[in-house]
Order: C-alpha cells, then structure tokens, then sequence
C-alpha cells in the first residue's frame, strides 16, 4: 500500500481487483503474511463470502465488497482481513468488523480496484 | 497376490488466468455424474475426497439451482483425485485386468500464477512446489477465455500476447528451482492443449476455427512458449505445444452487463467438450507416444516417464483377447517394435470400424475396462468430428 494510506499497521489484507489477483496488499509488519493468515483463516471454509473467527491473537474477518463491485467474471470481489488482537477486540460479528476495518481502507480500494494493478505494483 | 483394487493414475494439469472457468469446469466435470439422473453403464466416478467432492458438487448445484459462479481461488493450488471405478462382475472379470480402478488427478492451479509476480515469498516458493507435483501431468490444458476473446474481437492478439507472455515469464520466473544443477527435466507434460474455455459465447468458432486464430493472431507466441518448455525438458522432440486444440464450455451463461457481467442463469445442461477430458487424459498420451516412437527416437529414459500409464492402459484394452488379431499384425521389427509393445501400438492405431467393433465385442463379453477404455478412444474421435477436438498428427 502506498505512503498515503490510513494508518492500518498490523493489518493483513488479501483481495484483488477488477482485473488484479488475489495478492496481500497489507503485510502486517511480517516478511511474509502467508503463514500467518493461513493460520488465522484455518478454521475458515474458502467457500464461505462472510466470516468472523476469533483465533488465539487475531481475527479472521472475511466479508464481500461493501460496494458488491465484481470482478472481471462476475464475481463479488471478497475481503479477507487478519486483524490483530488490539484492534479486533470488539469484533464478534462480520457487520462490526466491516464498521471497524473498512473505513481504514476503503478510500484506497475506490482508487485502485479497477485499475490494471494495484498501485502497490507501479 | 495381486493387490486390489489396482489404480492406474493419470494427471492432468489445468492452467488459465484468473476467471477464466478453471473451477467451474471442474465443478462441471464432476456435479453432473453425482445426479440421480446420469446414467453411465460401465463406471462411477467419485471424489477420492468426501470434503473435495461434496465442495465441487456444492459449486455445480451453486451454477444450476442459483445461478452462482463458484467462489474465486485464493493463494492455493488444488488437486482432485477422482476414481473411474468400473461396474461389473468383479469376481470373474477383475482376474484379467491390467487394473480395476482409473484415477484422475486433476491439478487446478491458481490463476494469479499466470498475472503477478507473487505478494509474498511463502507464494513464491509455493508457486515452485505446485509446478513440481503437476510436472508429472501427461496433459496440461492452456485455457483461452472466451469472454476475453470477446472483450478484444478485433484485436485478439493483444489478450493473446499478454496471456503467453505472462505464463512464460513465469515459467521462466521458476526455472531455476524446477531444473536442478541446471539439467533438463525428464518427466514433464509433454501434450500442451490450447483450450477455448467459454467457447458457448463465440459460437462462430468451431475448433479448427479456433486454431486458425491462434495461428494467424498469436504464431509468434505459441513458439515462443514452446521453445521455453523445449529448453526445460530431455528430448524436446517429443513435445506438443499448440499442435492440439479443444472447445470447452461448461455450461451457458446468461450474464447481466449492467450488474458486471453477474450471471442471470446458468444452464448447466448445455456443455462442450468437459466429457472429453477423462478421454483425453486416459487415450491421447497413449497416442501420442506410439506417433513419437515411430517417428524419433526417444531415450529410455524419457520413453519411461512419457506416458508412463500407455503399457498399462493399452494391456487393459487389449487384455479381452478379441483384439489377438490386430495386435497379430504389428510389425514386429523397426524403431516401433524396440520402443513399444504390440499391443500399444495396436491399442493407439485402433480406430473407425474396427474401433466400434472392439467397443461392442468388450460390452457384450462384460469386459468392462475394455469397454471403457474403447469408449474414451470412440469419444475422442466424436470429438474430432464434432470439430471440439484438433489433435496432433505429428
């Protein structure tokens, strides 16, 4: 994400665009968000569009677009946040966690969703 | 004692851009044998995974009753295994079977392999692992999407550019971790199929329609692809890049363009060519292998790895005993007779009349694998005349 985004340290953030692919836009600090979100999502079918799992330090929250913007085939572009314990402790539901998270990124998103990648990769 | 059931294994290796039907056909490959409605006299197909199967038969009821597009792949690759597992008296007809059960592995790979450079290292080195376990694919199907072709009509050869281009850099992206000290591989997908998935929305094109588009719009990066794998893999001779082509369509989709492309409907009866893919990773390399042995030599090495099912399958076939005549008059000197067994060659040069024939005699005895087997070689040539299929004659 670039240096004018929210401030969203700790955050770990997988979704992609319009055209892009799923890719992490947000690390979380960490060298490497992959194991850590796979940890955190576990417990979380890939098939589901919404969820909200609170496991040992972290949040699994995963909603669709509040926007319902597709991407290039159709589909309802989802969300998938690892939201760290600090900032996740009142979330219990995906309706909260989308009040609480989405503000952070959402500006970002509206610019760069339909752009031909993410200005993560210019 | 023999073990059973005996599984022979074959893989095939599924490759296209995010969107562009990867999990929609295999969800259509599979949801529709599971209905009570699908008949099938000489085998059942199953998930060897209960969760796997019941997750593609969610997606293909998801198409059907919903009019919902499975869900988008994340960071991971999937295999499905899938057993043909053939009906029959077992007690009597397993005794001279070469095996009782064909499995298909299908290696489903994320689409961003083909977009991006990976977002983390964890995905890279994943990337490097998921090419690994499919190298041992026959087959790899190289997805076209129909909608993009839409999308660009006109200019087809700037989507088609960028699709090859971007899945040979990342191949070339990998090469170092995929050859080790440098040396070229032995087993890897030899038959690389161009496949127009979503082919229901160009109606216009059949498949030697679809190969004359590639040919006049991307020539150029069909090669180049190909001389890429050539310098991966030993003895590059025996390599189909581009020379075989199908049409794919899942099912129709009416799609709604004021809600982006969102599908209205989805009418999974209507499919092209998904039937054809069991058929081509079972009988095509099996094909493919006595076409190359009689036409190059090919190291024993590599003879071992290329098709390695071919001996097996083709002893299923003509295991019966009613094609003792046909294997009877195979030459039994030449490149051919050092490089493959009479009866696959037999089984490969069997076809037309002769086919039908064998194809009839194996149902009536209840040789079920016999049977089967001629039926996925009868497919392929309906394929053909179908104009879905194109296949090598190289």
């Amino acid at each position: 994400m670039t240096s004018a985004s929210p401030d969203v340290a700790g955050l770990i953030w997988l979704t992609r665009g319009k055209s892009w692919g799923f890719r992490f836009i947000l690390d979380g600090g960490l060298p490497d968000p992959l194991p850590e979100y796979e940890r955190v999502f576990e417990r979380v079918d890939q098939d589901e569009p919404a969820a909200c799992d609170r496991v040992a330090g972290a949040v699994a929250l995963r909603f669709p677009d509040p926007q319902k913007r597709r991407d290039a085939s159709g589909r309802v572009i989802p969300h998938d946040f690892v939201v760290p314990e600090e900032l996740g402790l009142a979330i219990e539901t995906v309706d909260v966690g989308i009040e609480l998270v989405w503000p952070l990124v959402s500006e970002w998103y509206d610019r760069v969703w339909d752009a031909a990648k993410p200005v993560a990769d210019t | 004692m023999a073990k059973y059931p005996r599984v022979r294994e074959q893989h095939v290796a599924v490759f296209g851009e995010s969107g562009s039907g990867k999990t929609v056909l295999v969800s259509s490959f599979y949801g529709p044998t599971q209905q009570g409605s699908y008949k099938n006299d000489l085998w059942d197909l199953v998930a060897d995974d209960t969760g796997q199967g019941s997750r593609l038969n969610r997606n293909f009821v998801g198409m059907r009753d919903h009019a919902t597009a499975p869900p988008p792949t994340r960071t991971d690759s999937t295999t499905y295994y899938f057993s043909v597992k053939l009906k029959g008296d077992t007690a009597t007809a397993s005794k001279d079977r070469t095996f009782d059960t064909l499995r298909l592995a299908w290696h489903d790979c994320p689409g961003e392999w083909f977009e991006e450079t990976p977002s983390s290292a964890a995905e890279e080195s994943r990337r490097v692992d998921t090419f690994r376990s499919l190298m041992r694919s026959d087959v790899a199907m190289f997805l076209v999407d129909g909608r993009k072709l839409l999308e660009h009509r006109g200019e087809e050869e700037r989507y088609l550019s960028t699709l090859f281009t971007n899945f040979r850099q990342g191949l070339l992206r990998i090469k170092g971790d995929l050859q080790a000290d440098d040396e070229r591989i032995v087993e890897f997908p030899r038959i690389w199929i161009i496949a127009l998935s979503k082919a229901d929305l160009l109606p216009e094109l059949d498949v030697h329609a679809f190969r004359d588009m590639i040919t006049w719009k991307a020539l150029g990066d069909v090669e180049r692809l190909r001389s890429t794998i050539a310098e991966l893999v030993d003895t590059p001779e025996a390599l189909s890049v581009g020379d075989d082509f199908l049409l794919l369509s899942s099912a129709k989709f009416e799609l709604a363009p004021d809600r982006d492309n969102a599908p209205e409907s989805i009418d999974v009866t209507r499919q092209m060519g998904v039937d054809l893919v069991l058929p081509i990773a079972t009988a095509l390399p099996l094909e493919r292998r006595v076409q190359w042995t009689a036409r190059m030599n090919i190291p024993r090495k590599v003879l071992d790895s290329l098709a390695d099912g071919a001996e097996t399958i083709a002893a299923g076939l003509v295991a019966g005993g009613f094609l003792t005549k046909v294997v009877a008059k195979v030459p039994r000197v030449g490149r051919l007779s050092t490089a493959a067994s009479p009866a696959l060659v037999a089984a490969a040069r069997l076809a037309g009349d002769a086919l039908k024939d064998a194809n009839e005699q194996a149902r009536a005895n209840r040789d079920v694998l016999a049977a089967t087997l001629t039926q996925f070689k009868l497919d392929l040539e309906r394929g053909v005349e179908e104009r879905l299929l194109l296949t090598s004659r190289k």
